[in-house]
């Protein structure tokens, strides 16, 4: 099954251009999708999960029209928002098996099966008589990510879903994503790199509502080899390495800057060539830097 | 810094279209009003206050901006609320919080900021009126000059600290709790004090309660200009009386105790201070910990058929329903609804303050009439809350994305919606059950509950929540949302107004429905159906919108929705729409059919114009000679199943005037044409006119004086279908009553047609003042007897004929009864001569039968109406007994009340025959052992039996104060009977109501008030101003002398016409027996309106040693005489008896009253008196005019309390 967006454009009624001229050809596994904020992934993800409709352009999964077809595209997604809230005043068991029953799960027992076994993998059996209203973020982020795998979904599509999370549960969540996500789409935005760096086969980066950059990050980082400096500099120099050459990250470092360069040759005295990382690409692309990889 | 807040405040609010819609909508509405008032759209101008006065009055301008502030509750609760409530909605308050504002200037910042806009929003309703006034079109002559202080002094006085109250009660509740629900649950209790108020005002001893309960402060303005004439409601402004200053100081109070707590209390913490429950921290998370489930995700494939579908619509639903009780919003407006119901119980059916027995229909009406306001609160409020509330808890992008069609969460939560308004009438009728049993009556109609709560109401409901849900899917902003509700119930009050009064296009018409024990809802039924599903057509219509249009998904917007709507529509939807529309608009066209077609429909203005050409066209035929009909012969054919009567009779008829007469003006029903109208001597019918069903008969030979010649005709009624307004009732299943002017033929120009409001009058060209009847002495008006230039006594007898399980009445006696082709008749025969007026019944009655002293005592009744029997036959006897002795004996030997439906409330007294509806009287429950406790049958029975006398024996001419002649003395009689009865405590309250009512009914007068003497019909003077004057005439004029004065007067005019008997003859003949002191007040009773502005000024008592208390007290008294405007004169000299006196209290039954132990009769001349009388009991109140005798605006300063001082004290 493929998802083909196809040259999708949106714009907000306050003019915001959102997307523009989106196309993404995206298979089974796992596809990460980054981006500042603002860049337009919340809309893109929500474009695809049939909640808003584009100006223009088509999207198909598998053959389904999201947009005139939305029953069937929803008969096999998964979606967690960015952004949610749940019934204060409904158990977890209480609320998943609802929405269970309202993804089709129309057995009973099945239903209880089906319940054990997410809230468990989201560790949150033991937690399932409380009230939603009394959770914490990371809980409620883990219901969240639970009731998105209902069904066996075809296509699922989480939005920042490592948000709120700690470091053990994020484990957690990577290992149970990974788990499922070989013989489905899987469609992760986020703005932490590593998140697509442990995770996914395909990636993309957006930016101003455009995608930047689509590709495997392994080829991505293949292709800046050799081609990533890092120094320590003082604030005075920093200025002219940001004036003179593509800065790709800063970062302060006992006091002076720590900066990362791209460039094919050493670009300073005491820089060393490093191994680039995802978290370079992610950089080099929204920072526009020429990579000479796509000219 | 906390303007800065303000002003941000005002800046934000200002850009919301929210508030510009609010004050649009109020401007908009305010202007209507004006124009309405104005007489902009139809001649039918709303009635707000007294239609005589002007239509900008300071009054009125007042009344309306304070209504206006108790819609505004539901803009300052958007208003306050948002301000209050905002930053913790969108967890805003961590930022705002750690700023270095003060919490105080945060508070006031955004209290001034949110009061600002909210005065703003009510500015809307003044600016509508002052502009709706200056409209060129209106009508002119209404429109008093413009006062700035009319608009001002409402907006500081009612307005201003109505925001206020509100405002600080919900603002600081929302920072405080940070929750919406005490917002909800304060504006709720705010609105429950207000309509809990209005309840309270059918009592005059609570009405004080009302006045200071209301805390909008409406009812206690209403408590001060409550006998304003129309003179002091043009001029003046709204009075800051007692009643209004402590109201105003006692919610201001309430405000300002809200509005220092919530600037005590409000700090910047991160929790809620007040109201915040603590999350429990569930400790015991579940402990099954070892049996945590393994691992592993097996799939399972989802199913998508039918029978998931419905599996999901009810689980759904369940989840919805389960949610609205887990509600707080919903809880409280339902708990305060249930408590609203069981303090509302004690309003149930009460007449000059006397219960009602609890039947179930009373029950219900009241339960359910206050109950409706609760319950469209309900449906306005939560059909937003039931579509936003996964918006709300942005639960919105999971539920939305769930793999249901959206029918699923649509009809489910429609479908909750309308469980609920059920859910609460199940409770009302809980309720009802309870109240019933807690006053000991236990026939509880099980059946009536269900049908008019769940058939009639139920329904009803239904569809509004249909409404109001499609409404918010639509329009897609809660809080206008609500707001369209509103539009849409002013629409309902305002419709007709406009001139919208076909039912068609009221969603939600035809509910209503009149019940009757005696006939249930038979005669409406028809109509109920048609109405009912006509708008469950037009329901399904819009449910199936607002499937089309339901919001889903994110970043929607008009144009996202209209393309959703668009893919979404398909062939069954195509195929469900079109049905339902041509079911809507068959049964429309049925419904049409009815209303237009079998029956008339016209706006409020055709019948103005109608009533207009009328005059114009044959008002130049008014004072032609008639001739007489001397006796009335003929046949009534009731078909109470068809609801049809036929009739056919024979007038004789005879010029007993002294000229020829060559024409006759016959009047007949344009719809029911007679078959036949036969006249005995040559004729021709010169002219037809069936629009005003007018024919003009030309005799040739011309009809000479002492001519005699006959009429007959026959003609039939039938109840055609439904009409726009209700159904005919003339005939009806069970306790049909017709009078013989609305079928016999009648003759003549009938003035009662013509157009009576000054303006509506002057709109179509005609005199402003009708012609006023002609004066007590004009010989020519009393050639006519009162009830028509018809006849004057009749020779009467008729067959009257019925369904066999029906008997048939109609005065006069029984000759004969026989059953003939499966109908049961009646023939009637009276053998004196009667006036031109009858009825004809016929129901299923129970029959109560006494012969007493010689006359046959009946009383047909609903077989279950058996409560107040005997208190009604025993009023008959009684009545007898003492009429006879005043005036002379009872002239029939049978006297009959028949019961019929409560359609109209009244009871109407034939020869020998008495109607008398089931509303009063049949159903009251009266407590022989409380003296305060009015024995209403009683006294309904006194006044109908006076009428035997007044005017069946002596009638007025066709002048004014004839009307008194009747109706006055048989108030008189009846009061008088009660004091005799009943004694003085009864009849103390009863006079005080009597004053209420003459007081309120002059300040409602919309023409002139006449005196006595010019009376033309005007209720508050010939019942309730006679009722309380001739009864104080009486009292000083010594009861026998008075009585006595009668007795010559009816011994003189018994039977007589030509002329017939007028008051001023009555005048002379009491002034006859009154000593000539006294003269100058039956002068003041019948030719002028006085006034009396009696006052108490100071009381104190010594006790003596003896036990005794001397008590010493200054009265002053003051009269004056008012206009027919109510303009008073500056006060008369006086020269007046009066009296003083005395009141101490009373245990009885353990109760404390208050009963006068010393009253004086004494003449006063000075306007201060000082008196002092001895008493054996310990005194309370001293003053004047202690049993309010005498005409007082003002009664309650007429006795102080008195001061006790020991004798030593006094000593030393």
């Amino acid at each position: 099954m493929r998802l083909l967006i196809d040259n999708v454009s949106k714009t907000y009624s306050n003019n915001v251009e959102a997307l523009k001229n989106v196309s993404l050809d995206i298979g089974n596994g796992m596809f990460g999708l980054l981006g500042p904020n603002g860049a337009g992934k919340s809309t893109l993800m929500r474009t695809i999960a049939g909640l808003q409709d584009a100006d223009s352009g088509t999207i198909t999964v598998g053959g389904i029209n999201v947009e005139t077809d939305k029953q069937a595209l929803r008969e096999i997604l998964g979606y967690l928002p960015q952004e949610f809230g749940l019934y204060p005043k409904v158990t977890t068991v209480e609320l998943f098996d609802h929405l269970a029953v309202m993804k089709g799960i129309t057995e009973k027992s099945e239903r209880e099966k089906l319940t054990k076994s997410l809230l468990a993998q989201t560790n949150l059996w033991k937690y399932r008589n409380r009230k939603l209203g009394t959770f914490s973020g990371g809980m409620k982020q883990r219901f969240g990510i639970a009731q998105a795998l209902i069904g066996s979904p075809k296509l699922i599509i989480v939005d920042e879903p490592t948000a709120g999370l700690d470091p053990t549960e994020r484990n957690r969540f990577h290992n149970l994503l990974s788990e499922i996500g070989e013989n489905v789409i899987v469609i992760l935005s986020t703005h932490i790199v590593e998140d697509v760096s442990d995770l996914c086969s395909h990636m993309a980066i957006i930016k101003d509502g455009e995608v930047r950059l689509i590709g495997e990050p392994m080829g991505l980082i293949e292709g800046l080899t050799k081609q990533v400096w890092t120094g320590l500099v003082d604030k005075k120099n920093y200025k002219n390495i940001k004036n003179d050459y593509q800065l790709i990250s800063s970062k302060l470092y006992m006091g002076k800057v720590q900066v990362r360069v791209l460039d094919d040759r050493q670009p300073m005295e005491g820089f060393e060539q490093t191994s680039p990382e995802i978290e370079d690409i992610y950089f080099a692309t929204i920072n526009e830097l020429d990579t000479g990889s796509e000219s | 810094m906390w303007k800065h807040i303000v002003y941000f405040e005002l800046h934000q609010g200002f850009k919301k279209v929210s508030i510009w819609v609010y004050f649009l909508i109020f401007f908009g509405l305010s202007f209507l009003i004006a124009n309405i008032l104005g007489g902009a759209f139809t001649g039918a101008s709303i009635v707000i206050g007294n239609q005589g006065t002007n239509i900008n009055s300071p009054l009125l301008i007042a009344e309306l901006q304070t209504v206006f502030s108790i819609f505004g509750v539901l803009i300052c609760a958007a208003i306050f609320g948002n301000a209050g409530y905002r930053d913790y909605e969108i967890n805003m308050h961590p930022l705002f919080f750690t700023k270095p504002v003060e919490p105080s200037s945060y508070f006031l910042g955004r209290f001034v900021g949110s009061f600002t806009l909210s005065l703003f929003v009510q500015l809307g309703i003044v600016l509508g009126l002052v502009i709706g006034f200056l409209m060129p079109y209106l009508d002119q002559d209404a429109i008093g000059a413009f006062r700035l202080d009319a608009y001002l002094q409402p907006l500081f006085v009612m307005v201003m600290p109505n925001i206020f109250l509100v405002g600080s009660m919900l603002f600081t509740l929302a920072v405080l709790s940070r929750r919406m629900l005490p917002t909800y649950l304060a504006s709720v209790i705010l609105l429950f004090g207000y309509l809990t108020s209005s309840n309270l005002t059918s009592d005059i001893e609570t009405r004080w309660i009302a006045a200071l309960l209301d805390p909008f402060g409406g009812e206690a303005v209403s408590e001060l200009v409550r006998y304003w004439t129309p003179s002091e409601r043009d001029n003046l402004l709204i009075p800051l009386g007692k009643w209004l200053l402590l109201n105003r100081i006692i919610w201001l109070s309430v405000g300002a105790v809200f509005f220092g707590l919530g600037l005590w209390k409000f700090s910047f913490s991160h929790e809620g201070r007040l109201f915040n429950r603590k999350l429990k921290e569930e400790a015991e998370e579940s402990s099954d910990e070892q049996q945590e489930p393994e691992l592993g995700h097996k799939p399972i494939k989802p199913i998508f058929n039918s029978t998931s579908r419905w599996l999901q619509f009810i689980t759904q639903l369940r989840i919805e329903i389960k949610r609205a009780f887990r509600d707080p919003y919903f809880l409280a407006i339902a708990g305060t609804a249930a408590g609203f119901l069981l303090l509302n119980q004690s309003a149930i059916g009460k007449m000059y303050g006397v219960n009602t027995l609890p039947v179930t229909y009373e029950v219900l009406s009241v339960l359910s009439g206050s109950f409706a306001l609760f319950m469209l609160i309900i449906i306005t409020f939560y059909s937003g809350q039931i579509i936003w509330k996964e918006r709300e808890l942005r639960a919105d992008q999971i539920m939305d994305s769930l793999p249901v069609p959206n029918w699923i969460p649509m009809i489910s939560k429609l479908v909750a919606l309308m469980i609920l308004p059920g859910l609460m009438l199940a409770v009302l009728m809980i309720v009802g059950v309870g109240i019933q049993t807690w006053r000991g009556f236990f026939d509880y109609e099980i059946l009536l509950y269900i049908k008019k709560l769940f058939i009639l109401d139920w329904t009803r409901y239904m569809l509004l929540c249909v409404l109001a849900f499609t409404i918010q899917v639509l329009v897609n902003h809660k809080y206008l949302g609500h707001f369209l509700m509103i539009l849409y119930f002013m629409f309902g009050i305002f419709a007709g107004q406009l001139g919208l009064n076909h039912t068609l296009y009221y969603y939600g018409s035809g509910s209503g429905a009149p019940y009757s024990d005696m006939n249930n809802f038979a005669p409406y039924i028809p109509r109920l159906i048609s109405y009912k599903l006509y708008w469950a057509f037009f329901a399904a219509l819009i449910i199936i919108i607002s499937n089309l249009m339901w919001s889903r998904g994110t970043a929607l917007n008009i144009k996202s929705r209209l393309s959703m709507a668009k893919i979404r529509m398909n062939n069954y939807v195509g195929y469900g729409l079109a049905g339902f529309t041509v079911l809507f608009i068959l049964t429309g066209s049925y419904i049409f059919y009815n209303t237009n077609i079998l029956n008339e429909y016209h706006r409020p203005k055709y019948y103005e114009q109608r009533s207009a050409d009328y005059e114009k066209k044959y008002k130049k035929y008014k004072n032609r000679l008639l001739p007489k009909i001397v006796s009335v012969k003929g046949e009534v054919h009731l078909f109470p199943t068809e609801s049809r009567v036929e009739f056919s009779g024979t007038y004789k008829m005879k010029n007993k005037t002294g000229s020829v007469i060559d024409t006759i003006h016959s009047n007949y029903s344009a719809n029911f044409p007679y078959a036949k109208y036969d006249w005995s001597i040559d004729n021709e019918l010169a002219e037809r006119d069936s629009v005003y069903g007018w024919s003009m008969y030309v005799f040739d030979p011309p009809i000479m004086p002492g001519d005699e010649f006959f009429l007959e005709f026959e003609g039939e009624r039938k109840r055609k279908g439904f009409s726009n307004g209700g159904v005919d009732m003339t005939v009806v299943e069970n306790g049909t009553l017709i009078f013989s002017s609305q079928i016999l033929p009648t003759f003549g120009y009938d003035s009662d047609r013509e157009l009576r409001q000054k303006r509506t009058r002057k709109k179509y060209g005609l005199d402003e003042e009708k012609d006023p009847m002609p004066a007590y002495n004009d010989p020519e008006g009393l050639k006519n007897g009162i009830l028509g230039d018809d006849a004057d006594w009749v020779d009467y007898e008729m067959t009257i004929s019925t369904d066999p399980d029906q008997i048939a009445i109609t005065p006069g006696y029984l000759q004969s009864e026989w059953n003939e082709n499966g109908r049961r008749y009646f023939y009637y025969k009276m053998d004196q001569p009667i006036h031109n007026l009858f009825a004809f019944v016929s129901g299923r009655y129970a029959v109560m039968k006494e012969r007493w002293n010689g006359i046959d005592l009946e009383i047909l009744h609903h077989p279950k109406h058996i409560y107040n029997l005997e208190t009604m036959m025993n009023s008959m006897k009684k009545s007898i007994e003492y009429y006879s002795e005043l005036y002379g004996p009872y002239p029939y030997r049978q006297c009959r009340i028949i019961e019929f439906p409560r359609y109209s409330a009244f009871a109407v007294s034939f020869p020998n025959t008495i109607p008398f509806s089931e509303a009063i009287g049949f159903v009251m429950d009266v407590d022989p052992e409380d003296p305060e406790d009015l024995d209403m049958p009683f006294w309904v029975t006194a006044h109908e039996m006076g009428h035997q006398w007044w005017p069946h024996q002596v009638s007025g001419g066709n002048v004014q104060g004839s009307a008194f002649l009747s109706e006055g003395l048989s108030e008189y009689s009846a009061v008088s009977l009660l004091s005799k009865e009943k004694g003085e405590k009864q009849l103390r309250k009863f006079l005080k109501y009597e004053l209420d009512n003459y007081l309120m009914g002059r300040a409602m007068e919309s023409k002139h008030e006449p005196s006595i003497v010019k009376t033309e019909g005007q209720q508050y003077i010939h019942y309730n101003k006679a009722g309380l004057i001739m009864y104080t005439l009486s009292d000083f004029i010594g009861r026998d002398r008075f009585n006595k004065a009668l007795g010559e007067f009816i011994d003189r005019f018994r039977y007589q016409s030509e002329p017939y008997a007028n008051i001023g003859t009555f005048i002379e003949t009491i002034k006859n027996n009154t000593p000539e002191n006294l003269k100058y007040l039956v002068h003041d009773t019948f030719e002028k309106i006085t006034l009396y502005k009696n006052k108490a000024k100071e009381a104190s008592a010594i006790k003596n040693l003896d036990g005794t208390y001397s008590v010493t007290f200054t009265v002053e008294a003051k009269k004056v005489y008012a206009d027919s405007l109510g303009e008073e004169s500056p006060p008369a000299i006086l020269n007046d008896w009066l009296e003083v006196g005395i009141l101490g209290e009373t245990e009885i039954d353990g109760v404390e009253h208050e009963i006068p132990i010393y009253v004086e009769k004494v003449i006063i001349t000075d306007s201060l008196s000082t008196y002092t009388f001895t008493v054996d009991q310990k005194p309370t109140k001293a003053g004047i005019d202690p049993m309010n005798k005498f005409v007082d605006r003002d009664i309650d300063d007429n006795m102080v309390r008195v001061q006790i001082v020991s004798s030593k004290e006094k000593e030393s």
